[in-house]
């Protein structure tokens, strides 16, 4: 046990280190949302239950729509979750027959999730900090929830 | 035949087996049939957890969405199953969905809480699994019947084994080595073959002895048989030496009983072999008269001693001497030879007779008379009187001289004639030789009977004694008298006595009569 806490420890502080620079860079993802969605802020929990289809509403009662920007999918689910992207689809194809859950929607690049950001009050999505736009509200970097992550499971 | 448990040894050595295989399988089992449902429960439960197991994550998933459905799909998978019973899945305190009946036994509950797919750390909701408790159990009780099953069969092969095993290596090796030994002709110098493959074994062994033991017993029994040829032999010599023996064979006891005899005896004793087979067969004792008494004193006698001893007894009827020869033969027997020894009995008397006699005057001799006088005094009898009576004849010389030999015979024969007729038929007249002649009156004690006698007998003297028609001769005789009784006096003292008495008369003056007084002397 003390073994696998030391690899993650040297894991996590090599990524700070990495994300650190591409925040330097402007490469940090960063959660946006409508100016009008009435949220300011989003605890990691709350953006998992979002993204995993386990809540349909943001924390303020508006139906979310979460948003996928497909190419920086892998980084966005490992830095949420801690999961690879194949965990991730299995995880979606196992409720495909059922129905009740249903993944985000996918966008190409940048520009569709802010344009959909920006004509959707519930939706949700995520951008690198250079590609911030005046029609959205940025709510938290996701180096924050890697420093908090790595905060909590320092001890 | 009875009992073929009784009478065959595989049967009985492998009923004991399967018994003490059955006894010790019943233990085994009774032992681990709960081994096996304890075994068989964990192993069931192991399966049940193992579904658990299986259906986790996906279960997770729908507890974390909160979907019914895909609850729904897991639990009508996990009830395919037969040892499921009932499922349940929960999201937070929610049943998302539940199928079958989950109100069975509390052991049969299996619950694994379930956790967030995205945090270890929060539980999202609970998954219950209720297995089928009956079906456990049979499937305990098929398992346990399965164990059973095969012990028994093992125990039914191992019990045919040990028959194969002991029919192969005991009982067919002994039978076949009764039936060639019920069939063998030991007397022709049979033997047992060892059985193939016994040779090193016990059963070789037994053979090997059984085969000594012949050859022990028929080596006793040809020496036997050769002994009792011989014997057979010996008594048939025995039995021709004693049926044709001239002499009368016989063993008797102390009481006369005839145990066995020969036919010379029959004739001997003149007895019929029917008579001696009959219901009352003759005593010995009753084929001998007056005897009886004597012989059965001496056959006492024979058997007190045990020593053989020689009889002869007189049989008045009809009058024949047979001489005994007794042995004594053991167990109070007696073995007697009789011989028939009249005919050797009358030659010797004759003989005896003859050399006692005078032949001129058929009077007694010298030798004949010194026999009774000493048969008179020698015997027991005590104080029985007798008188002697000695006579000389006076001028018989002149007699010889002058008229010769012959009519010196003549004249003694005469006088031996006279003194016949005036003696009593009891007493003994001898011719001592010569013209002297004695007189021997046993039982007399009284003088007058021997002076009567004598003056009878000078009396006829006194007359010339006629020889033959033409020749007469006249002589005188000189008589001494002596009385004595037996046990009191010896016989040459008597004849001293009756010798001087006569000598005194010769001095007296011839044809006289004197008598010995002791006074006298």
């Amino acid at each position: 046990m003390a073994a696998r806490t030391l690899r993650h420890l040297i894991l996590l502080a090599a990524l700070a280190w990495g994300c650190q620079a591409l925040a330097d860079d402007g490469a940090e993802l960063v959660l946006v949302v409508h100016p009008d969605s009435g949220i300011t802020t989003l605890s990691r929990d709350e953006a998992i239950n979002i993204f995993m289809g386990r809540h349909r509403q943001l924390p303020s009662g508006i139906t979310a729509l979460p948003v996928d920007l497909a190419p920086a999918r892998a980084e966005f689910y490992q830095l949420l979750t801690d999961k690879t992207l194949a965990q991730i689809n299995s995880y979606w194809a196992r409720l495909v027959f059922s129905g009740r859950a249903s993944p985000p929607r996918q966008a190409q690049d940048a520009a569709e999730v802010l344009d959909i950001v920006a004509n959707s009050r519930g939706a949700i999505g995520y951008v690198r900090r250079r590609d911030l736009s005046a029609g959205v509200r940025p709510l938290v970097g996701l180096a924050t929830w890697r420093n908090l992550q790595t905060a909590s499971t320092a001890p | 035949m009875s009992n073929p448990i009784r009478s065959r040894l595989a049967l009985r050595s492998t009923a004991i087996i399967t018994a003490l295989l059955l006894g010790l399988g019943l233990l085994v089992i009774a032992i681990a049939a709960p081994m096996i449902a304890r075994q068989e429960g964990a192993s069931q439960h192991r399966q049940l957890e193992g579904l658990v197991n299986t259906v986790e994550h996906t279960a997770a998933i729908a507890s974390f969405l909160g979907d019914d459905q895909l609850a729904g799909e897991i639990l009508d998978g996990l009830s395919n199953n037969a040892t499921v019973s009932g499922a349940l899945i929960r999201a937070g305190e929610q049943v998302l969905a539940s199928r079958g009946d989950l109100g069975g036994e509390e052991t049969g509950i299996i619950r694994r809480p379930l956790m967030s797919p995205f945090n270890r750390d929060e539980q999202v909701g609970e998954v219950v699994l209720a297995s089928n408790q009956g079906v456990i159990r049979e499937q305990v009780k098929a398992a346990t019947l399965l164990a059973s099953t095969l012990l028994l069969l093992l125990v039914i092969a191992l019990g045919l084994c040990v028959i194969a095993v002991v029919v192969r290596m005991i009982t067919r090796p002994i039978t076949t080595i009764s039936n060639r030994l019920h069939g063998l002709k030991v007397e022709l110098g049979q033997k047992l073959d060892i059985p193939n493959g016994n040779e090193q074994d016990e059963v070789g062994r037994l053979v090997r002895d059984v085969n000594a033991m012949i050859d022990y017993l028929v080596n006793l029994l040809n020496s036997e048989k050769a002994l009792r040829r011989e014997k057979e032999l010996n008594e048939r010599k025995f039995r021709a030496i004693f049926e044709n023996a001239q002499s009368a064979i016989f063993v008797t006891d102390s009481q006369g009983v005839l145990l066995s005899s020969n036919p010379a005896f029959l004739r001997l004793f003149d007895v019929s072999p029917q008579q001696l087979g009959g219901p009352n067969p003759p005593l010995l004792f009753d084929l001998v008269g007056d005897q009886a008494g004597p012989l059965q004193a001496r056959l006492r006698q024979c058997l007190d001693n045990n020593r053989g001893t020689t009889v002869e007894v007189t049989l008045s009827q009809p009058g024949r001497w047979l001489e005994l020869i007794m042995n004594p033969g053991g167990e109070g027997t007696v073995q007697v030879i009789a011989n028939d020894i009249t005919a050797f009995k009358h030659a010797t008397s004759k003989a005896e007779q003859k050399a006692s006699t005078d032949a001129l005057t058929g009077l007694g001799n010298r030798l004949g008379f010194e026999q009774r006088i000493h048969n008179l005094l020698d015997g027991d009898a005590r104080g029985e009187p007798f008188a002697l009576i000695y006579l000389d004849l006076d001028r018989f010389k002149e007699v010889n001289d002058s008229h010769g030999h012959q009519a010196g015979d003549a004249v003694l024969i005469k006088v031996g004639e006279i003194l016949r007729a005036l003696a009593r038929k009891s007493d003994f007249i001898a011719r001592l030789g010569g013209d002297e002649f004695v007189l021997l009156l046993e039982g007399v004690d009284r003088e007058d009977v021997c002076t009567r006698l004598a003056t009878e007998f000078l009396a006829v003297l006194d007359q010339p004694l006629a020889l033959n028609d033409t020749l007469s001769v006249s002589v005188g005789a000189s008589i001494g008298i002596a009385f004595g009784e037996t046990g009191a006096v010896s016989a040459e003292a008597i004849i001293a006595q009756a010798d001087e008495a006569m000598y005194r008369a010769k001095e007296q003056g011839r044809h006289r009569y004197c008598i010995h007084r002791p006074s006298a002397q």
